[in-house]
């Protein structure tokens, strides 16, 4: 062989032995690293305020449980972390311990077998014993009543008005009784200030906000009225949801609420970012995180004096009821049925349902701690407003949902998108909805007896039944 | 082997050089589009029980697909996106550029950079760069622009959604149609025109007597690439406008992705899939039929 031949053999094997030798030796170091012969746990986090939080626990947590957390940034908006944290858990390959962004998916994770089955983790641990039973209730997947979540934080959802503005015009900013009450209240803001009153989410491209920030609120307002039939199908065909469509039909046709915003591809900006702050918009369905993250002083567009320029009312019912507050499971912990650390991620869990650990998340965020106990937390007597809404955790309503509520969601984003277009009335978006929800779940998974038919408020009879 | 003739030899060493083409080809063409097929005669889905054990349910996924109106929709969308973002605008603007730049023109190989940066930046780039475009309130780029003409400022993405992005993506497309349309021209032999112009013929004339009949390969095979292409488009509109305002802009790429991953319904998204491939399927044997190619 040739020097020349030989050179461009022995050339490449070189360079491949340099190589290796460099990527061999790079690991050497890390190896000896007592750090890295700790186990690792792979946690997903998302949005900025979350991964701050979770950073500043981060060296907490690994000292407490001894083992070494590698934290893996999701994309922030909910839509695009739940499809990528859905898409890793089918491959296999999800991170052991990640968050479900809302307690009405913990049935579609569980049901898909993602979800590892907490129960006997949860009932010994002594936090279970600090949750409202309403909290307890949503942690649960509804068709086998067992635990797949570690709750940590609450959303306590509400509307929120201008109480500044409403005040300088001379509009009574008492709790409204009923819907007839709000939309009274609604048509005279329009009236005197010439502005959009309400804005309660609707349509397709809020996505799951058309329905957990928006219809979820209408249908709770009926005191006698449950999502789920005690055989865990959805009750579409109830009159509630009628009226809940109506409700919407009303807003639109009397132009109480902005239309073309809400169909606009990001429709919270506009409302709530932009005409709210402006006073062009006066109420809007929000949680308790609004008054930090949408109008607080660090937001894009504050509000002044935000905590007594903005106030809440709760929602009022529509058939007589109390007005009431819903609550909703944000961000409960989960652990990847297929993690290969079963044991420490379920210990990561409970500890991350500590106190301690969901205030430093609330803080940020701007939502209230789920366990009872928080209120003794020095910290927490601090932050007076999020005090104020963890008060109501006992009383706050919501709606149980099962299988398929990704489903149910987007049928209602299609049948209220339908309403704001007009496109569809209130009976025609019922029946969108239940069509598209038999369509993509089988008519086993909706209650098809006809519930009983409610006259429809007098606030709604006049423009609903016209069409 | 070695009793093979000459020729069987040739053709055994050219199937030998194919067969890594084509297993990829297999593998990363034929084998999705079988298994989308496969997928769409089940309710497979990311969530719920299905996710764990999806059940054969025929040509249900089908039958809902064509009762449903948003998928009618969708693909009203994307037929109108296609034939005016790639049959219209980027062929008219990258033929006229293309016959521009026949000409002998000053710093010609500016223009020929200018007019194909768009096509070397990525798509979900360009999707972006074109959301400040449009961006709504005073200080969006095209607002500013509009502002000196005493325009008040428009939220274009809601108002002119579909115009906008057959827009975008004509900007985005028309080097590639000038490219291909370049090459065409420059094939017609030079004798032809001096041909014609000895003869007495007008620009006009020459044009639509001789470029056009002699470009019609070239622009049949042009219109066939941006058809399918433009067909498949899904991040630089999906970047845009997410399909909206209310589905308006939901092209089928969109669409698809929607159900799959918005939705989890995997198997009706595979049977959008399947329709979509059938679609551009027909279209491109139109196209090679027109072309009179052998396949």
């Amino acid at each position: 062989m040739s020097w020349t031949k030989k050179t461009l053999v022995l050339l490449p094997i070189a360079a491949a032995a340099v190589v290796a030798a460099i990527w061999w030796s790079g690991e050497l170091p890390s190896d000896l690293n007592p750090q890295q012969t700790r186990p690792t746990l792979v946690i997903a986090e998302h949005r900025t305020a979350r991964l701050q939080a979770l950073y500043q626990l981060q060296p907490k947590l690994e000292a407490e449980l001894g083992v070494r957390l590698k934290i893996v940034e999701y994309p922030a908006p909910p839509q695009d972390y739940f499809t990528k944290l859905v898409t890793e858990l089918r491959a296999g390959n999800a991170p052991d311990v990640f968050t479900v962004p809302r307690d009405l998916q913990v049935d579609d994770l569980a049901a898909a077998g993602y979800l590892a089955n907490l129960t006997a983790d949860v009932q010994a641990w002594p936090g279970y014993q600090q949750l409202p039973a309403l909290v307890k209730t949503l942690t649960r997947a509804s068709f086998d009543e067992q635990v797949y979540v570690v709750p940590s934080i609450v959303a306590v959802e509400q509307l929120y008005y201008r109480h500044d503005l409403l005040t300088a015009a001379g509009i009574s900013t008492e709790q409204p009784k009923d819907w007839q009450d709000l939309l009274n209240r609604s048509r005279q803001i329009k009236q005197q200030m010439g502005q959009f009153p309400l804005m309660i989410p609707a349509g397709l491209t809020w996505g799951m906000g058309s329905y957990t920030e928006g219809f979820r609120y209408l249908l709770a307002s009926f005191q006698d009225y449950q999502l789920l039939s005690t055989g865990n199908q959805y009750q579409l065909n109830d009159d509630a949801v009628r009226q809940a469509f109506g409700f919407y039909q009303t807003l639109v046709q009397e132009q109480l609420t902005p239309v073309n915003p809400l169909l606009n591809p990001e429709p919270w900006v506009i409302p709530k970012y932009e005409m709210f702050p402006k006073g062009e918009l006066l109420i809007t369905t929000c949680g308790s995180w609004c008054k930090v993250f949408d109008w607080g002083p660090g937001s894009r567009n504050p509000i002044a004096n935000v905590d007594t320029s903005v106030q809440t009312w709760k929602f009022p019912s529509a058939d007589g009821g109390e007005p009431f507050a819903l609550a909703s499971v944000v961000y409960a912990w989960a652990v990847n049925a297929k993690s290969r650390q079963q044991q420490l991620a379920r210990q990561l869990v409970l500890a991350l349902g500590e106190v301690d650990v969901a205030l430093a998340y609330a803080v940020k965020l701007g939502n209230v701690p789920a366990r009872l106990d928080a209120k003794e937390h020095p910290d927490f007597i601090a932050l007076d407003s999020l005090m104020q809404d963890h008060a109501l955790l006992t009383e706050t309503r919501a709606l149980r949902t099962t299988v398929g509520s990704n489903a149910m969601m987007a049928g209602v984003a299609q049948a209220s998108e339908a309403v704001l277009t007009g496109r569809a009335n209130a009976l025609q978006a019922q029946q969108q909805l239940h069509d598209y929800v038999v369509n993509v779940l089988g008519a086993e998974m909706v209650e098809q007896q006809l519930a009983k038919t409610l006259p429809l408020p007098a606030a709604l009879a006049t423009e609903v039944e016209k069409n | 082997m070695f009793n093979m003739t000459y020729e069987a030899r040739r053709q055994f060493g050219y199937r030998i050089m194919m067969t890594p083409a084509l297993v990829l080809m297999a593998a990363f063409i034929v084998f999705p589009a079988f298994y989308a097929f496969s997928l769409s005669l089940t309710d497979d889905a990311l969530l719920g029980f299905a996710a764990q054990e999806s059940s054969y349910v025929g040509l249900r996924n089908f039958s809902r697909l064509f009762s449903d109106p948003l998928f009618w929709n969708s693909l009203k969308v994307t037929l109108i996106f296609v034939i005016g973002s790639a049959v219209i605008g980027q062929f008219v603007l990258g033929f006229a550029s293309a016959l521009m730049l026949q000409r002998p023109v000053k710093y010609k190989s500016i223009f020929n950079a200018i007019i194909c940066l768009p096509n070397a930046v990525p798509e979900m780039v360009v999707g972006f760069l074109w959301i400040s475009m449009f961006a709504s309130g005073e200080y969006g780029t095209l607002n500013r622009l509009v502002a000196w003409f005493g325009v008040e400022p428009q939220q274009w993405l809601y108002t002119f959604p579909l115009m906008s992005i057959i827009i975008v993506n004509t900007w985005r497309g028309i080097a590639f149609a000038m490219i291909l349309l370049t090459s065409g021209l420059a094939s017609i032999p030079k004798d032809i025109y001096e041909a014609a112009r000895v003869d007495g013929a007008t620009d006009t004339q020459i044009f639509w007597r001789i470029t056009v009949p002699m470009m019609m390969p070239t622009i049949f095979l042009y219109m066939f690439i941006s058809t399918v292409t433009t067909f498949a488009i899904f991040g630089l509109v999906y970047t845009l406008s997410r399909g909206g305002p209310a589905n308006s802009t939901e092209i089928l790429g969109i669409y698809i992705y929607n159900q799959s991953f918005t939705a989890f319904q995997l198997g009706y998204g595979a049977a959008v899939a399947v329709i979509s491939l059938v679609v551009s399927m027909v279209l491109g044997i139109i196209y090679v039929k027109a072309l009179k190619v052998e396949v």
